[in-house]
């Protein structure tokens, strides 16, 4: 119902008091309105005191019928909308939307545009309703919708207005532009206030992370595995000269605690796709305590004292997760990976779900903070193909002068200086500090040193057969090639027909024999040409798919191998390998057995090789190479004496 | 009388209540049956059958569903299997009689023999094991692996909902076991496996995690019969009513994994120094008890308290607070 100022003032008689009426500031009025607007007021609230208009008509100078309007304007209108109020007072403040009051333009009588599109909209049958089915299906991403631009909407619009019987003598066709810019308007108003409609509407489909959660180091443990965006080299001694291979993209993985923000560890992956055991080798990592390593690469500076929180102290590197959060890569669904998290760590392990990156946000800026190193390459790959800072051609023939060190150098400073870097939301503290903090203040669990869990995760057991072969010793065939061992034959005179192998992944040259029911036997051996260096089960089965392609039977595998590789190295994915091998060849990490006199543990030198200087070697035999050619030692120009001794044969 | 009792069923049964059905004289006793009707009553899933949705009377969870409407008579079977209603009517009155279950004789019954059939038990039989999740799934749903206590294992959890869930049996007294993914099924041909299987109180539940509790009435009504049918109750649970708990679930996960760790000590007498300590001074912090610069010192105290909290001995205030040094413990009365 209508209701008159007076019939409102009744009705809300707390009206009459100009205090309760809305306070707008006088700065928010444009300057030249503001004496006009102190005036109103004034007339206002002589008209609320109820004074007759002529004496206000004196003091205020606005006759009668201006105030007579004015009361209207402020409180008039339907009793179920709210009255303008002091927003009336405002000189020619617009209080409700325009509406077109004239008939529309036609070609006889022109009327002008002003309203003109709302007035098509809400007086053509089925033209609104139309346009917004148009842009819904377009935000609803169906599949027989139309990519919407401005041009194809206002087309629409023309042929909604054809279907309406929309006369060709009325607005919009008086125009010459077909009413394309109010269409194009309209487009605009409409598609924002669809999307926001959408996002309102918007419920998280499930929940797929804790929406509260407590505060300490090692709750949640973010992994994740990203190509490094750089090409980078090895340098291979040649006739004493050093000459650089490029290598392919290798992959870097990052461990980081979520509530800390501190880097755990990283670990570079010489492979295009990293494996499980990439992933193990990274997990171990940050639970191992290590020292704090100072760069050699000069122009690299890392601050002093501990980088990673396992360089802290043992009992922080012995902190047991809570939850590992990984992403959907296959690499992460290993059974081995569950084994170390949920039986080491005793944690849960959280797969999350697929395209869902912003969940675990800590190790996407862990990545991109690598990306940056990689970027500042000039052997850079770019973040796509059309990026202007992508390694030129010119350069690409050139293999570039980032090494391997430099760049794990650089990861490490730079993880180092993020972890050393006090932080806002950490209230001014670096992660470090606050890892230290957790120490302290939260009962953070301990993995136990004792049982069984702490077996490393690369040692694996299968079960495997007992072969007896006329004319041939006992033996087991395990992953390509025959392991004999004295204990072989007590067994098969036992009668027992299958055991037990334990082996570590990355070196399977020795395995342990156990029987079914768990009892220890002894060790049996693969044949001495495999005996050479440390190989994992990767390369073993790398060279038996080489073997089987190419129809050839190689004498000594290992070394045979790597020649291949030596043989293509000036493809990068060769280069990559070959290196990759080398650091199987001369894993550290693997206890040699002293008794074994054909493991090399160092280059001809006598010096362990370090990383950065790999595969340094000359190609000329010397003499004491030619001196231990029966189970010569570990070299690049390994291949290049077989090659002599087949020659001289 | 006729015409309040016409109300009432027309409440109950919406349009299936014909006029010639309330004429003539009312039995007394189908006041007491009407009332069990309604306990009863929940929306149902039959088409022909309609009752007001959510009545706030009910407080049985169960579904009505309509079985037929054959020779005049309105057959209303309770899905647990109990008992069922039959109204019939003759020109002279009402005629409610309340029958044992004779599932066999009722045609498309989901507990008859026919409809059970129908779902299979893959592995044999329907003792709980963990089914294995397969590739595509572990890959496609979010997935949680941990190793619990209540089933000493790993258990596999295919979103957080059902995670925290499992996480709040171990602190539920009244559970003493329950496996997660319990059994492989075959219903109608789709292959179906539970959310978890748990004991509560010496009986055994069948439960599914859902959002908003919704699941799909074709596969909860056969379901129901069958669990039943094998002396189980089968349970759609809220998400929300699991999320709502979520710090107690949070901190019972930080218990779990604490008992598994210390899992090796033995704690008998801590735990009864422990619990002397307690009526001594009624209530404790968690971090009167350890020494945090030397953990080893106090593990054994770690260990006990732990187990008591397991076992339902002292308690804690799980719910709003998270674990931790301040955390009070007391006795439980």
């Amino acid at each position: 119902m209508y209701l008159t100022a007076d019939e409102r003032l009744q009705r809300h008689p707390s009206l009459r008091n100009f205090d309760n009426w809305p306070v707008i500031r006088i700065e928010e009025i444009e300057p030249e309105k503001r004496a006009a607007f102190r005036q109103n007021i004034k007339a206002m609230q002589l008209v609320l005191a109820q004074l007759p208009y002529d004496k206000i008509q004196k003091t205020t100078g606005l006759d009668p019928a201006q105030i007579s309007r004015l009361k209207a304007r402020a409180l008039a209108g339907d009793e179920d909308e709210e009255p303008a109020l002091t927003q009336a007072l405002i000189p020619y403040a617009r209080l409700a939307p325009p509406k077109r009051r004239k008939a529309l333009a036609t070609m006889v009588e022109g009327s002008g545009a002003a309203c003109a599109f709302q007035a098509l909209l809400n007086t053509v049958p089925g033209l609104k309703d139309g346009l917004e089915k148009l842009v819904r299906a377009d935000l609803a991403d169906d599949p027989n919708a139309e990519n919407l631009t401005p041009g194809s909407f206002h087309q629409h619009f023309l042929v909604l207005l054809d279907r309406a019987n929309h006369p060709q003598t009325t607005y919009p066709f008086t125009e010459d532009g077909l009413a394309y810019e109010s269409c194009r308007r309209y487009y605009h108003d409409l598609r924002d206030l669809l999307l926001m409609e959408k996002s309102l509407k918007k419920q998280p489909k499930r929940i797929i992370s804790p929406i509260s959660s407590d505060f300490y180091f090692g709750r949640e443990i973010q992994i994740d595995e990203h190509t490094f965006d750089a090409h980078t080299t090895i340098y291979l001694q040649w006739d004493s000269r050093l000459v650089p291979l490029r290598i392919s993209r290798f992959t870097v993985l990052v461990v980081s605690d979520r509530d800390t923000t501190a880097y755990l560890a990283f670990h570079l992956a010489f492979t295009t796709h990293c494996s499980q055991f990439d992933v193990l080798s990274t997990l171990t990592k940050a639970g191992q305590y290590t020292e704090a390593i100072t760069p050699t690469i000069e122009g690299i500076r890392c601050p002093p004292g501990a980088a990673f929180p396992n360089q802290i102290s043992p009992q922080i590197a012995r902190v047991a997760w809570h939850r590992v959060a990984l992403d959907n890569a296959m690499s992460h669904h290993a059974y081995s990976v569950a084994d170390y998290v949920c039986e080491q760590h005793l944690a849960t392990l959280s797969l999350g779900t697929p395209a869902s990156p912003k969940t675990r946000s800590l190790i996407e800026n862990a990545i991109r903070r690598i990306a940056d190193i990689g970027g500042r390459f000039k052997s850079t790959s770019g973040k796509n193909p059309a990026d202007p800072h992508k390694e030129s051609k010119k350069n690409f023939k050139n293999p570039p002068a980032g090494t391997v060190q430099v760049m794990l150098e650089a990861i490490y400073a730079t993880l180092s200086q993020a972890n050393n870097t006090p932080k806002a939301h950490l209230m001014g503290n670096t992660p470090l500090d606050v890892v230290r903090l957790s120490m302290s203040s939260y009962p953070l669990r301990q993995r136990a040193i004792d049982l069984n869990r702490t077996q490393s995760p690369f040692i694996l057991e299968k079960r495997v057969n007992l072969k007896r072969i006329e004319g041939r010793a006992p033996h087991i065939n395990f992953y390509y090639v025959r392991y004999r061992g004295e204990c072989l034959a007590n067994l098969l005179a036992d009668g027992k027909k299958e055991v037990i192998v334990q082996y570590d992944y990355r070196d399977v040259r020795k395995l342990k024999v156990y029987t079914l029911d768990g009892r220890y036997v002894s060790e049996v051996s693969a044949p001495s040409s495999w005996q050479r260096f440390p190989h994992g089960v990767k390369t073993r089965q790398y060279i038996h798919r080489i073997c089987h392609k190419l129809k050839i039977r190689m004498k000594d595998p290992l070394v045979e191998y790597f020649q291949l590789q030596l043989d293509r190295a000036n493809k990068p994915r060769s280069a990559l390998e070959m290196y990759r091998l080398y650091q199987e060849y001369t894993n550290p990490d693997i206890k040699l057995d002293p008794s074994n006199q054909s493991l090399p543990a160092t280059f001809d030198d006598g010096k362990a090789p370090s990383e950065s200087e790999i595969l340094v070697h000359s190609m000329q035999p010397s003499d004491a190479t030619k001196e231990t050619i029966e189970i010569p030692e570990w070299s690049t120009n390994m291949a290049f004496h077989y090659n002599e001794i087949a020659a001289d044969e | 009388m006729a015409e309040d009792l016409g109300s009432s069923l027309e409440h109950a049964f919406g349009r299936t209540c014909e006029p010639w059905f309330i004429k003539g004289e009312v039995a007394p006793c189908l006041y007491p049956c009407l009332h069990l009707m309604r306990k009863l009553s929940t929306p149902p899933v039959a088409a022909n059958l309609r009752v007001p949705p959510a009545p706030t009377y009910c407080s049985w969870p169960c579904q009505l569903s309509c079985q037929g409407q054959q020779n005049r008579r309105v057959v209303v079977v309770d899905p647990r299997c109990l008992a069922y209603l039959a109204i019939g009517g003759t020109r002279r009155g009402l005629l409610i009689r309340w029958y044992p279950v004779v599932a066999d004789k009722i045609p498309n019954h989901p507990a008859s023999p026919a409809a059970l059939r129908k779902i299979r038990i893959r592995g044999g039989s329907l003792r709980p094991s963990p089914v294995r999740t397969r590739l595509g799934l572990r890959r496609q749903a979010d997935y949680y692996v941990q190793r619990m206590v209540k089933y000493h294992h790993r258990c596999e959890f295919h979103c957080l909902a059902e995670f925290y869930h499992a996480a709040l049996l171990e602190g539920d007294p009244t559970v003493n076991y329950y496996v997660p993914q319990p059994f492989a099924l075959t219903v109608n041909g789709t292959s179906y496996v539970p959310d978890i299987y748990f004991v509560r109180d010496g009986i055994q539940h069948v439960g599914e995690l859902k959002p908003r509790g919704e699941f799909d009435a074709a596969l909860r009504q056969p379901l129901e019969a069958f669990f039943t049918h094998h002396g189980m109750i089968f349970v759609v649970i809220d998400n929300a009513a699991v999320f709502e708990r979520e710090i107690a679930a949070q901190n019972w996960i930080v218990i779990i994994q604490n008992l598994l760790t210390l899992e090796h000590l033995q704690t008998q007498d801590a735990e009864w120094d422990i619990v002397e300590e307690l009526q001594g001074s009624k209530s404790l912090t968690f971090g009167d008890f350890i020494d945090v610069g030397n953990r080893a010192a106090t593990e054994l105290k770690e260990a006990a308290i732990y187990r008591l909290l397991h076992r339902g001995r002292i308690t804690a205030n799980l719910e709003q607070e998270f674990w931790g040094l301040e955390t009070e413990v007391q006795l439980c009365i």
